[in-house]
């Protein structure tokens, strides 16, 4: 799970330094807490510096009109400065520019926007805006960037990119990669029941996107993770076959067997009935993650609803 | 940890480098204290280069008072 949390902030360092994701791929050792630690720490000197003309900047622009702030904003200062000189213009000041500002100017200056710095500014952000720069960010498969701003936006703003985006795979990509894990309940809260049953479903394409859902389901309560774990235990038996191994090859039962646990008894049964999960290969795997007492915890729990064989291995 | 006396990095950041980064390499933090420097090297001469180019489009009327709160 924190290979995509590593993922998503060297890909976020990489952006604020202006460099290649290959360029910095060395940090992709580091826990990604400590790569976020760095990045706050870079972003606050890269504010720091200049900040004297950019604050001369952004008083200039208050003696200026807002129909030739957003001119000079988009043909003068361009989406690096603007991003920088935001959070010091004033929020009521900015929204109005942003107005001005076209859909993909400020797409492109969210790349370098700080959230946490301009939370007044991207709350304020008319919906019809902020859905026509998701639309941009989302065609350009910008889904980290995206990520970074649903701490920002009012739950309104989020529920109208949802239901503006008829598939579940971007939205999916968009909050596994969510700053604080806690949103995502809320955000799955969003979703009605048949778009949670396609999320899931489209999940089971490949492994990759597979651990992303499983990342995103890690953070749920046990009522959203059974919810999502009932959904996924409805999916037909080839599928759950290839979520066995994806979980197998990608080292992802720690979280698969939290998953099953939460799911309701009948769908405990018929995920654990399946042939693949019962391979000895498998269970190999379910003894190694049961050294982490809370997997271990969980295997217990569902024992009940396992085969005789499985069940015999746990005793 | 890295101390802003070990290492470059430390150095340009004026303070310890988060825990967690301590396998990184002399090479490796020379590389981002490089990057570090390059970003901020850009944003300077973006500023410099945007000021003068937002006065053009400034009414004349009210470049006068922009030049003086941009340049004193």
């Amino acid at each position: 799970m924190s290979a995509i949390a590593t993922k998503a902030e060297v890909l976020k360092l990489a952006r604020l330094l202006g460099v290649d994701e290959a360029d910095i791929a060395f940090l992709s050792g580091c826990d990604a807490l400590a790569i976020r630690a760095l990045r706050e720490q870079m972003t606050a000197k890269l504010y720091d510096d200049g900040k004297h003309l950019l604050q001369k900047i952004a008083a200039a622009t208050k003696l200026t009109p807002t129909a030739i702030s957003a001119v000079i904003a988009e043909k003068a200062l361009g989406p690096l400065l603007c991003a920088r000189v935001a959070s010091l213009v004033g929020a009521e000041k900015a929204i109005d520019i942003s107005k001005r500002l076209s859909p993909a100017f400020l797409a492109e200056t969210c790349l370098h926007l700080d959230p946490r710095r301009t939370a007044d500014i991207i709350r304020g952000t008319p919906v019809e805006q902020v859905l026509a720069v998701s639309k941009i960010l989302q065609a350009q498969k910008e889904f980290v960037t995206m990520a970074r701003f649903v701490d920002a936006l009012s739950p309104e703003a989020i529920k109208a990119v949802i239901n503006a985006t008829p598939d579940e795979e971007p939205l999916l990509r968009t909050a596994v990669f969510a700053e604080n894990p806690a949103l995502h309940n809320e955000l799955v809260s969003y979703l009605p029941k048949p778009r949670l049953k396609s999320l899931i479903a489209k999940a089971t394409v490949d492994a990759e996107l597979w651990a992303a859902a499983l990342s995103l389901m890690s953070h749920l309560n046990p009522q959203w993770m059974g919810e999502l774990g009932q959904l996924t235990s409805e999916l037909d038996e080839a599928t759950l076959t290839r979520i066995v191994a994806y979980s197998q090859a990608n080292n992802l039962w720690s979280v698969q067997l939290l998953v099953i646990a939460a799911t309701p008894a009948a769908g405990q049964k018929r995920v654990l009935a399946g042939s693949a999960i019962n391979a000895p290969a498998v269970l190999d795997s379910f003894a190694e993650a049961a050294q982490q007492p809370h997997v271990a915890a969980a295997i217990q729990a569902i024992k009940p609803q396992m085969p005789a064989a499985m069940a015999a291995r746990f005793s | 940890m890295p101390t802003a006396k070990s290492n470059p990095l430390a150095e340009a950041l004026q303070a310890p480098l988060p825990p967690g980064l301590e396998r990184l390499s002399p090479t490796q933090l020379q590389q981002l204290t490089a990057a570090l420097a390059n970003a901020q090297q850009r944003q300077r001469a973006a500023l410099e280069a945007s000021t003068e180019a937002a006065l053009g489009h400034i009414p004349m009327l009210l470049r006068g008072a922009v030049r003086k709160v941009l340049f004193g």
